[in-house]
């Protein structure tokens, strides 16, 4: 049987049997694959307006019916998949169709220009084209934040029946160079929402009660722009634990007034997504992670095997390489933070570069150069693991770090702890 | 917002890697300053760099021979290496312009106790105390001194005078738990030590000690907790001078049950504390 012959069978099949969804989804499939996309995306249409057609679909159905030029088509399947919960795809089918909205004369989204005298850094939609899809690997991380902070944006009706709002707060934490940042881009992304940006160099300021009056601008821009995401890398140099402070510094002064922002007194935080990340949540204050401020808090491990591939897969990307076993480096690397595998990399390019200067003629890096370089390499990411066991150990109050025990607690994890 | 204030807050927030990237971008004028080189030193300082540290410290005082914060610098890092003769220079050169200051006092109560002159610092403690009688240092110094001296009811009463002070000390909190670990009481050591890991992870012996006294509690330990108590040493010499003098006195069924039980406390002994090594790892 032909691929012609099969379907004209289906067609009169489904035409015999117009309310059989089951049937019709065969027949758009099979013209999908038959590379007849325009009757392909009629028969999905129909199964949609149905409301047969499965949630996995949605993002391929909307991503075809998009680069068709359809659309409304796109449109219906990117509200599918957001209200059915689908985390992979979704993002990206929203850029893609806001991209060709905007080729098509249509305005979609706004991004106001900055004023001269903000304090946070706005980060633009068009820079900030980041989704889960750019960040290789932690699944588990992402589907916790699909589920915690980006649903409510994306379900804000559901989310309200049960008096749950978009918003408050979310503490990453995790070794340094694992990607907080970057996932926090990517949450902003997800959500499509503005990113703002506000770094303790954005607010310390040398006068008296200016440092807290920046933060408190910060925090009023933020709101300005709600819904949008108000991102504060390194939140322990804006609120060092105060039983640590000596002096009369900035420092409590400046925790103190972060905790009336968080609280929103005098002022109204809905819709504003407060992201923290850390690599020191013991150095944070306390009263900072009560219920309410950063009542949730979401671990971001050390990369694992497909986020190092990945890492490692763009390291080389651009340099001649010839023969690397990039799948079994990225298993040998376990707890290597992206910092680290960069690291490898680097050391291996300079082991390249030395034997072409000594053999006069310029040599690929091969895998011969990597194990040069993994004989001086280690995982900086052990120490932090091993302060974190200690404080998740005896600061567990109320099951708050559960999710960081559990992944200590690993059999291989205890082995490469191990002193 | 300048490199060097950003610098001074990050060294207060306990970043010294950042507070150094920060001096780094400073200009060769500014770096050369004073203020630079002694936020410099103090970073190097936390980040374990002593002989930067010392450098640093050096260079300021060549600019600045009477700032007596380069001179408390010096004398801290030099208590670190190990170089008492000069920690004690920079400590006195410090108190020759502020002789009554508390801090400087208790520093060189230190630099005293680093080197086994109990008595002095004792003395020197005294006047610190007298110039400022609520000064935390001071307080701290009297705790190390009176444990130092072997004097823990003296150490544990001090202790509970600075957590009064401050309920959120790491030092306090772990002073009782090496007390109370000291004399045999884990739950308290167990609960001490516990607070002090809490408030400031990164230290793994503290952790350690505080696993060890959470797991020594188990019933299984109880030889390891025994021979702990009354020392190892001490608890031989005892049983066998039972098993021997049970002997002398012709009971040699009792000398050779006793013997049989301590061979098999031994055995247990051995196989706990094994147990408990390997617990910790």
């Amino acid at each position: 049987m032909t691929d012609g012959d099969r379907l004209e069978g289906l067609r009169a099949a489904v035409e015999l049997s117009p309310d059989n969804h089951a049937l019709r989804l065969v027949l758009a499939e099979s013209l999908r694959e038959a590379g007849e996309t325009g009757d392909a995306l009629t028969e999905f249409e129909r199964v949609l307006d149905a409301g047969a057609l499965p949630r996995d679909e949605a993002i391929q159905v909307g991503t075809d019916a998009a680069h068709a030029g359809r659309l409304q088509l796109a449109a219906r399947c990117l509200e599918l998949a957001r209200n059915s919960g689908v985390i992979g795809g979704t993002a990206g089918l929203e850029d893609l169709l806001t991209a060709l909205l905007a080729d098509s004369g249509a305005v979609r989204r706004i991004d106001g220009p900055e004023p001269d005298d903000s304090v946070t850094r706005r980060v633009s939609v068009a820079e900030e084209a980041r989704t889960f899809a750019d960040v290789g690997g932690l699944d588990d991380v992402k589907q916790a934040i699909h589920r915690t902070i980006v649903l409510p944006y994306q379900r804000p009706d559901l989310f309200e029946h049960y008096g749950r709002r978009a918003g408050g707060g979310v503490l990453l934490f995790g070794p340094p160079g694992c990607g907080k940042t970057l996932l926090a881009r990517a949450t902003a992304g997800e959500c499509g929402a503005p990113f703002l940006n506000l770094r303790i160099e954005d607010v310390l300021a040398p006068y008296f009660g200016v440092s807290e009056q920046r933060l408190h601008q910060g925090f009023d821009e933020a709101r300005a722009s709600a819904p949008c995401v108000l991102f504060l890398d390194e939140i322990d140099t804006l609120a060092y634990a105060r039983r640590n402070q000596r002096g009369a510094g900035v420092g409590r002064a400046m925790v103190d007034q972060l905790l009336q922002e968080l609280d929103a007194i005098g002022a109204d935080n809905r819709g504003l997504l407060v992201l923290g990340a850390t690599n020191v949540p013991w150095d944070v204050d306390d009263a900072l992670q009560r219920p309410g401020r950063f009542d949730r808090v979401v671990f971001v491990p050390p990369p694992d095997t497909e986020a190092r591939r990945r890492v490692l897969e763009i390291a080389l990307r651009d340099r001649p390489s010839v023969g690397i076993d990039l799948d079994a480096l990225a298993e040998r690397t376990p707890m290597f933070s992206g910092a680290d595998l960069c690291a490898v990399i680097e050391r291996a390019v300079d082991a390249a570069i030395d034997e072409a200067l000594t053999s006069g003629h310029e040599v690929p890096i091969t895998q011969r150069h990597i194990e040069v370089a993994m004989r001086s390499a280690r995982a900086t990411t052990l120490d932090w693991l091993r302060t974190a066991r200690n404080y998740t150990e005896f600061a567990n109050e109320g099951g708050r770090y559960d999710e960081v025990r559990a992944y200590l607690d690993q059999r291989e994890m205890r082995k490469l702890l191990r002193r | 917002m300048s490199s060097l204030q950003l610098a001074a807050h990050l060294l207060n927030v306990g970043r010294p890697e950042d507070a150094l990237r920060e001096l780094q971008r400073l200009g060769p004028d500014e770096a050369g300053s004073v203020n630079a080189l002694c936020l410099r030193g103090y970073a190097h300082l936390n980040t374990g760099s002593l002989d930067a540290a010392v450098h640093d410290a050096r260079a300021g005082l060549q600019a600045a021979p009477d700032d007596i914060e380069l001179h408390y610098l010096l004398s801290i890092t030099e208590t670190q290496r190990g170089d008492l003769a000069a920690a004690e220079a920079a400590i006195l050169a410090a108190l020759g312009y502020a002789a009554d200051d508390a801090e400087l006092l208790a520093q060189y109560s230190r630099v005293l106790m680093r080197g086994g002159q109990l008595e002095k610092a004792g003395r020197v403690l005294a006047a610190a105390g007298a110039s400022d009688p609520r000064s935390q240092e001071v307080l701290r110094c009297r705790i190390d001194l009176a444990y130092l001296r072997g004097d823990t009811a003296e150490a544990e009463g001090l202790t509970h005078l600075l957590l009064a002070d401050d309920a959120e000390s790491v030092r306090g909190h772990q002073m009782l738990g090496v007390l109370a670990l000291e004399r045999g009481d884990l739950p308290v050591a167990e609960t001490r030590l516990g607070e002090a890991v809490r408030l400031d992870p990164v230290h793994d012996e503290v952790a350690d000690s505080a696993r060890a006294a959470q797991i020594l509690q188990r019933p299984y330990y109880w030889p390891v907790r025994f021979f702990d108590r009354f020392g190892a040493a001490q608890t031989w010499v005892v049983a066998i001078c039972l098993i021997l003098g049970l002997r002398a006195a012709g009971l040699t069924v009792a000398a050779g049950i006793l013997g049989l039980t301590w061979m098999i406390v031994c055995a247990w002994s051995w196989a706990a504390g094994s147990r408990l090594e390997h617990q910790l790892r």
